[in-house]
């Protein structure tokens, strides 16, 4: 389950897709973003694979956009081509993703680590939107997610400074959930990864969409879809195995039906 | 880099193998000397993955403090401008020594007055020549300092509170007994100095493990800071274990 620019392996249900192209520092090149696209619809429909783990290799996540493709690109073409359905799999991935970050996460690299749901960083990582400094605006969420994570004021910092943070920094704006030494930062990624494993797998993807819902609808209307998420849930044999065996006093064994 | 100088500058600058030495005072005036040589020299020592830094004394002056005027030849006695170049200078000048990824060690000889001080702070070793006076005020002048609260209180917590509000000069065996300093060389602090660069430098890579540990996961709250431990013992154990199969 392997492109050229993104590998996959799995181990005990938590799936690792890794950039792979460390000489660009893992540049999102279209190609890169497409092989990201592919290997994220297969885990999709994978029932073996539980959760993901998102990371680079050579050292860094990923170094952003690959500027010189992109300045080939037309106002239209860039409208109109992949790379929109490529972030779009990204964003809707239903199960959890948890993106492992050592070095640079910069321009794209760092609205992909934004995007998954947790974001373990290596002690020497180093995050931030650089894109302003050569022309351009963030455009894969970078604009968004920074005002909703660290609030609006910290995020005009970084966006409209092109400004950089380092993991610290950026542990204490929320972004990081963990810091570890670089050298072990898949390890405790997969780590993460892995409690979300004994969970029912029906409710975490609606767990996660309520979560994700919340940063797009008003409070009241998010509210209302949390109440329906758990309606369609009601009806589920995860739900009548999780409670038989909490009554029982044995450990689950869930279905995703 | 070994053998050769780093980089020319203005300021006595040499690579001893894969150590760096910056002498962070003028030779003209025994303050701070231009903060963009010593970013720059900061940014070479890094890109060349120097493994140890010493923080020197020239002519028996480690530093003074700020210079006093600034950005052709403005004063600093000028708030607006003190506060400008502060920001833009000293700030991304002592980030880069706190962020600096292998052992710093200030070697001082003279007075570390005010920024002096908040420069010898930022070192993970320090030692001092009998000449070695410490103080949180610029006695002279008044130069700028920044960063003084924050490092006393997260380098030598027992002493900050009476450090800042004594504003005295804290010759080298007072300084020893507040923690400013590891040790009080009685010769030649240049070479103690060597000595030491020589014992972490042979440490190897846990040095650095050590070095995060000591300025940043502390920040941490303790269950945060415990499990960055485990991972960093997962870290060793596997280096070593990967060492013994080759």
């Amino acid at each position: 389950m392997s492109s050229e620019s993104v590998t996959t392996s799995v181990a005990d249900g938590v799936a690792t897709v890794k950039l792979s192209e460390p000489e660009s520092r893992n540049a999102l090149s279209g190609a890169m973003l497409a092989g990201l696209q592919a290997a994220l619809a297969e885990l999709h429909s994978d029932p073996s694979v539980g959760s993901v783990v998102l990371t680079g290799s050579g050292g860094h996540f990923a170094s952003g956009a690959n500027l010189r493709e992109l300045r080939e690109t037309s106002p239209g073409a860039y409208l109109t081509g992949p790379r929109g359905d490529a972030w779009a799999a990204v964003r809707d991935f239903p199960k959890p993703l948890v993106a492992a970050v050592a070095g640079f996460a910069l321009g794209g690299g760092c609205e992909l680590a934004l995007s998954c749901d947790v974001v373990i960083a290596g002690d020497r990582s180093v995050f931030g939107q650089p894109e302003v400094q050569v022309g351009l605006v963030p455009g894969a969420g970078g604009t968004q997610r920074w005002a909703r994570t660290c609030g609006p004021y910290e995020a005009a910092t970084i966006v409209l400074a092109g400004r950089t943070v380092s993991v610290w920094e950026g542990r204490r704006m929320g972004l990081v959930q963990r810091v570890v030494p670089e050298a072990c930062v898949v390890q405790a990624a997969e780590d993460v990864a892995r409690t979300f494993l004994s969970s029912a797998p029906l409710a975490v993807r609606h767990a996660k969409r309520a979560l994700r819902l919340s940063q797009e609808l008003p409070l009241g209307a998010a509210l209302e879809q949390e109440r329906t998420l758990l309606a369609t849930l009601l009806a589920s044999e995860d739900l009548q195995e999780g409670v038989s065996a909490f009554l029982e006093k044995r450990t689950p064994i869930f279905r995703g039906r | 880099m070994k053998g050769s100088d780093v980089v020319e500058h203005a300021f006595r600058r040499t690579a001893d193998g894969p150590v760096v030495t910056l002498t962070v005072a003028s030779a003209d005036t025994g303050r701070l000397g231009s903060t963009e040589e010593l970013i720059a020299g900061l940014k070479v020592a890094r890109r060349a993955e120097a493994s140890c830094l010493v923080l020197g004394s020239h002519d028996g002056v480690f530093c003074r403090g700020a210079p006093l005027s600034v950005d052709e030849g403005r004063s600093v006695s000028e708030g607006r401008v003190a506060g400008m170049w502060a920001r833009q200078h000293l700030v991304p000048l002592l980030q880069l020594l706190h962020e600096f990824p292998a052992p710093v060690v200030a070697a001082v000889e003279g007075p570390a007055y005010g920024l002096g001080l908040s420069l010898a702070l930022l070192a993970d070793v320090r030692i001092g020549g009998q000449s070695a006076r410490f103080s949180t005020a610029d006695p002279e002048a008044g130069g700028v300092a920044v960063g003084l609260p924050w490092l006393l209180a997260h380098r030598v917590p027992a002493s900050a509170g009476y450090m800042l509000m004594a504003g005295a000069v804290f010759e080298a065996g007072e300084a020893l007994r507040l923690g400013l300093l590891s040790e009080v060389v009685s010769g030649d602090v240049a070479e103690r100095a060597g000595a030491l660069v020589e014992t972490l430098v042979a440490a190897g890579p846990s040095v650095r493990t050590t070095l995060t540990s000591l300025r940043h996961v502390r920040s941490l709250p303790l269950e945060e800071a415990l499990l960055y431990d485990s991972y960093a013992a997962e870290g060793a154990v596997s280096a070593r274990q990967a060492a013994d199969s080759r």
